[in-house]
């Protein structure tokens, strides 16, 4: 079973499957944590000092594969910088470290992991810095009427044209022609820029 | 701003300018500053967009890992349950099986006539119901023995109780609960274990319903 899927599924499937999006990114992410879950856990509870904390060594793995495809999709992520396993490893140890952290005291943070913190890759380490800002913002744009988020999904992040998005949507019977289509793009984008740059 | 800009920056912001258009457009962007403000505020709401989907997929990813694990917990456990009740009621549905006794008549070394024929008798019945295959005759001799005075409590208790699987051996569960009601018995005087009376229990109810 781990055998087939390392070899159906190695590093560069993973990267290929996050980039081609859709459902197959959807199978590489599963085949990610399938791959990795077990060693990334280890390589956290070997760092951990048995204390019983609320964020378990789970909730860094998914944190750090977040933060792994939002490098990827960036192309800051290449194969050539890291094997995608000390990657992860990378950015589960700066997140633990940065929650356990802010859980302990100073001293102790000072006598038992200051070491470690400052072999820290700080590409990785800027990163991590951002993602707790972008929460935010992410939750303004979920807050944003479905219809519009996928419109603005389709034209800042795949990339397509006005009359790309009108065609596709316009098929699938959300909208019934291009000008409306247009219409809610353009109050929509004003809409979510007012809400962001008020904030920022 | 007009639309044609609008579009111009939403296509450089999606990288997908023609590298032309781009070059042109980028010494645009260093000489106009609200233009320059404008790309930057369309580019943090990409990286908003960006990493609000990829949240999205993590997200489905870990209810995807996490929902089946959950989901084939509860059939083991399930399947646990089914797999025990099973076995139990299994068990409570096989035949009950006489265990040999031995019995003490009173200190006799010799047997009055009668006495030996009643412990024929019982001994005939017991090899029947252990055979299970003709308990009418074994409730005949079982019916005029428990009815006998002659015969010890112990006896009587035990013959009492052979009845009993006799009677559920020929489906007659009213007759067979009307017996078991009437073993009168305490402890290890009882001809019957806690298992075997559970079965014996469950066996009446389930031949009543």
């Amino acid at each position: 079973m781990n055998f087939s899927l390392s070899k159906q599924w190695n590093d560069e499937a993973i990267v290929d499957g996050i980039l081609t999006g859709g459902r197959r990114e959807h199978e590489a992410l599963v085949a990610l944590y399938k791959k990795f879950h077990v060693s990334l856990e280890r390589f956290i509870m070997h760092r951990s000092s048995g204390r019983d904390y609320a964020k378990q060594p789970e909730d860094i793995i998914w944190e750090a594969i977040e933060a792994f495809v939002v490098n990827v999709k960036k192309h800051s992520y290449t194969q050539k910088d890291a094997a995608l396993e000390t990657y992860l490893k990378s950015i589960c140890k700066n997140l633990w470290f940065r929650y356990i952290s802010s859980e302990a005291s100073r001293d102790d943070r000072q006598t038992k992991y200051m070491a470690d913190w400052d072999e820290l890759d700080d590409d990785v380490s800027e990163t991590l810095i951002e993602k707790e800002n972008w929460a935010y913002y992410i939750d303004i744009v979920s807050k944003a009427g479905k219809n519009c988020r996928q419109i603005l999904d389709m034209r800042l992040i795949d990339g397509f044209s006005m009359q790309e998005i009108s065609k596709i949507l316009i098929t699938e019977g959300l909208f019934e022609s291009d000008q409306t289509v247009r219409n809610t793009k353009s109050k929509c984008l004003k809409k979510v820029m007012e809400m962001i740059n008020v904030n920022f | 701003m007009t639309d044609l800009l609008q579009e111009q920056i939403e296509d450089y912001v999606a990288g997908v300018m023609p590298q032309t258009d781009k070059v042109s457009f980028e010494e645009k962007i260093k000489s106009d500053t609200q233009l320059r403000q404008q790309v930057i505020e369309t580019q943090r709401l990409r990286e908003i967009l960006l990493r609000s989907r990829v949240f999205r997929q993590v997200e489905a990813a870990r209810a995807e890992i996490s929902q089946p694990k959950k989901g084939r917990e509860l059939i083991f456990m399930l399947g646990g349950f089914a797999a025990a009740a099973s076995i139990l009621l299994f068990m409570l549905s096989s035949p009950v099986m006489l265990t040999s006794q031995e019995f003490n008549y009173r200190g006799e070394t010799t047997i009055s006539q009668g006495s030996e024929s009643r412990l024929n008798d019982f001994e005939k019945a017991k090899a029947i119901i252990n055979k299970g295959d003709n308990p009418q005759e074994a409730i005949k001799i079982l019916e005029k023995l428990t009815l006998s005075p002659e015969i010890s409590s112990n006896y009587q208790r035990n013959s009492k109780w052979m009845l009993v699987i006799a009677y559920l051996q020929n489906d007659k569960t009213d007759k067979a609960e009307e017996a078991f009601n009437k073993i009168i018995c305490e402890g290890i005087e009882c001809p019957y274990s806690t298992w075997e009376k559970t079965k014996i229990k469950w066996q009446i109810f389930w031949g009543k319903n």
